[in-house]
C-alpha cells in the first residue's frame, strides 16, 4: 500500500547504514552525532510504528443487498 | 424323460438371451475400480464394485485408443459403457467396455488436470508474476469459514508470534454450492478494501471438500489481486488451483499465518540489537574524542607560559643548588689548601729552626745575616736561640777563603 510511508524493512536497512558508518574511524565528531541522533530516532519511529496494542479479530459481516458491514474500516487505519 | 443339454449348449442359450437384450446392447454403470489388471495382449481386464456387488469387465485394446484417456487404477470411480454379454467358455457374464470415464472425485480430477494446464498456459502461476511479501504486515484479511478449525489456528498462531497485527475475517463458504464465488468475493473486497496481505484457505478434506479452491472463479480472483495472496488449503500434498495461483502456498493456514505474520518479538529483539549497536559506537566515539581532548589538553598545559616559567624557575633552582654546591666544594677545597700550607709554613718558620742548636744572627737593625762578610770586628750583633736572645760582639772574623 503506497500510504506507508515509513517501513520497518526501510528503517532496519537504513539503521544497518548508519552503524556502518558510525564504525568508520575517520568519522567525525558532529557527522556522528548527527548520525546517533537519527539511529535513534529511527528506532523509536520503530517502536511507534510498532503499534503495541494487541487486537482482536475482526469478523466482516454480510448485511442486507449483500453489503459488507463491518466494527472497524482497515482502509482508514492511518496509524500506521 | 427330460432332454439332457450340454453345458455348451446352455451357456450358448444363455448367451443368446443377453444379446437379443435390448437394454444390455449399450448400457452405462457406475461403479469402483478393483482388480484392474493391464495384460500384455493390451486388454484390460477388471472389476466394477459397488457396496453390495461386482461386475467382470473387460475392454480390448481396440477401444483403448478412444474410449480411455487416463490410466485405470484400483479405487477410481468410474462410469463404463459397453455392452453385457456371455463367455461362455467359463459360463461368466461381463461388461465390454466401449468407454470409460472418471466419475465423481476421478471426474474432479479430470476438471482439475483440464483447469490446472488451461492456467498454467494462461500463466497463471508464471514464478514472475508472483507478488512478494511485506516482511510487516500490519492488516491481514483473511477469507475463510467462519468456524472451523482453519480461522482458530490462525487466531492462535498470530496471538502467539504477534499478537498486534490486525486480523480481518471474511467469512467465506468453503465447501458446497456456493463456496468459490463467496471466496472470490472475499479476494475481491479484501483486494478493494487494503491489506497487507490475504490468506486463503480451510482444513483438510476430500478432493470434493476442497472443490471450491479449484474453481476457475477463485483463480481468476486471485489472479486480478493486487495485494499477496497466500493459500493454504487442505493437506500437505495436495495442491489445489488455488495454491498454484497464489503468490506463496503454505500447506495448512496455519503455516499460511506463520508464513504472513513475522514474529514480533524478533522485530524487538533486533530493535534492541540496533539501540546496543548505536550507543556501542556513539560511546566508543565520545570516548576517542574525549582521550583524544585529553592529549590535546596535556599538551597544551605544556606549552602554557606559566608552566614554562614554573619550569624555568626549577631550572634556575637546579643551576643555582648546582652553583652552591661547586662554590662549597671550592670553599673547601681552599680551606684544605690553606691549612695544608699552613703546616708547611709552621714546618719552615725560623723559630722552627732553632731546635736542635741553631741559632738565627741578625744586625742591631734587624737584618739576617748570612754571610761573615756583613760583620765586621767588635760589632755587636743579635744571636736569636729558641727560647730567648743574646747580644753579642765579633772578636775575631775568620773567614772561609782565609783558611
Amino acid at each position: 500500500m503506497a500510504k506507508n510511508k515509513f517501513s520497518l524493512e526501510d528503517a532496519f536497512k537504513e539503521l544497518d547504514l548508519i552503524i556502518e558508518a558510525l564504525e568508520q574511524p575517520d568519522i567525525r565528531l558532529d557527522d556522528s552525532m548527527n548520525l546517533y541522533k537519527k539511529g535513534v530516532k529511527l528506532l523509536e519511529k520503530c517502536n511507534l510504528t510498532l503499534d503495541k496494542t494487541e487486537k482482536e479479530i475482526i469478523v466482516l459481516q454480510e448485511g442486507q443487498n449483500g453489503n459488507i458491514d463491518q466494527q472497524a474500516d482497515p482502509g482508514k487505519d492511518e496509524s500506521y | 424323460m427330460n432332454h439332457i443339454f450340454t453345458v455348451s449348449q446352455l451357456n450358448s442359450y444363455i448367451h443368446r438371451i443377453f444379446e437379443s437384450d435390448y437394454a444390455l446392447r449399450m448400457i452405462h454403470i457406475k461403479g469402483e475400480i478393483s482388480n484392474c489388471k493391464y495384460h500384455s495382449s493390451g486388454h484390460i481386464y477388471f472389476t466394477l464394485k459397488d457396496a453390495r456387488s461386482s461386475l467382470k469387465c473387460v475392454m480390448f485394446l481396440q477401444n483403448r485408443a478412444g474410449g480411455l484417456d487416463f490410466r485405470l487404477e484400483n479405487g477410481q470411480l468410474v462410469i463404463v459403457a459397453g455392452h453385457v454379454s456371455v463367455f461362455e467358455r467359463d459360463g461368466a457374464y461381463q461388461l465390454y467396455a466401449k468407454t470409460i470415464s472418471l466419475a465423481g472425485a476421478g471426474l474432479l480430477y479430470q476438471k482439475f488436470e483440464q483447469l490446472k494446464k488451461e492456467l498454467a498456459g494462461l500463466g497463471y502461476f508464471d514464478q514472475t508474476r508472483k507478488k512478494p511479501l511485506p516482511s510487516y504486515p500490519r492488516t491481514i484479511g483473511i477469507v475463510t469459514a467462519v468456524t472451523g478449525a482453519a480461522i482458530e489456528d490462525i487466531k492462535s498462531v498470530a496471538a502467539r508470534r504477534n499478537p498486534y497485527v490486525q486480523l480481518y475475517l471474511y467469512p467465506a463458504k468453503v465447501q458446497g454450492e456456493g463456496a468459490a464465488s463467496t471466496i472470490a468475493e472475499g479476494i475481491r473486497f479484501f483486494d478493494h478494501y487494503g491489506v497487507d496481505v490475504i490468506i486463503i484457505g480451510r482444513g483438510g478434506g476430500s478432493m470434493e471438500d476442497l472443490w471450491a479452491f479449484n474453481e476457475r472463479i477463485v483463480a481468476d480472483a486471485i489472479y486480478d489481486a493486487h495485494t499477496p495472496v497466500i493459500s493454504g488449503t487442505g493437506h500437505e500434498i495436495d495442491m489445489t488451483i488455488a495454491d498454484y495461483c497464489a503468490d506463496l502456498r503454505a500447506p495448512t493456514p496455519s503455516a499460511a499465518c506463520e508464513l504472513a505474520i513475522p514474529d514480533v518479538f524478533s522485530i524487538l529483539q533486533q530493535l534492541d540489537r540496533y539501540q546496543d549497536a548505536l550507543e556501542q559506537r556513539i560511546f566508543y566515539k565520545t570516548n576517542q574524542v574525549r582521550s583524544q581532548l585529553d592529549t590535546y589538553r596535556k599538551l597544551l598545559l605544556a606549552n602554557h607560559p606559566g608552566t614554562r616559567l614554573e619550569r624555568q624557575r626549577t631550572q634556575l633552582i637546579l643551576y643555582r643548588d648546582r652553583l652552591n654546591t661547586l662554590i662549597d666544594n671550592q670553599m673547601t677545597r681552599t680551606a684544605h689548601r690553606l691549612e695544608f700550607y699552613g703546616e708547611k709554613l709552621t714546618a719552615l718558620s725560623p723559630s722552627m729552626r732553632l731546635r736542635g742548636g741553631y741559632v738565627f744572627a741578625q744586625k742591631k737593625d734587624e737584618t739576617p745575616i748570612s754571610s761573615v762578610n756583613q760583620i765586621e770586628d767588635k760589632e755587636i750583633f743579635t744571636l736569636i736561640f729558641k727560647d730567648g736572645r743574646a747580644d753579642v760582639e765579633s772578636r775575631k772574623i775568620i773567614k772561609e777563603e782565609d783558611r
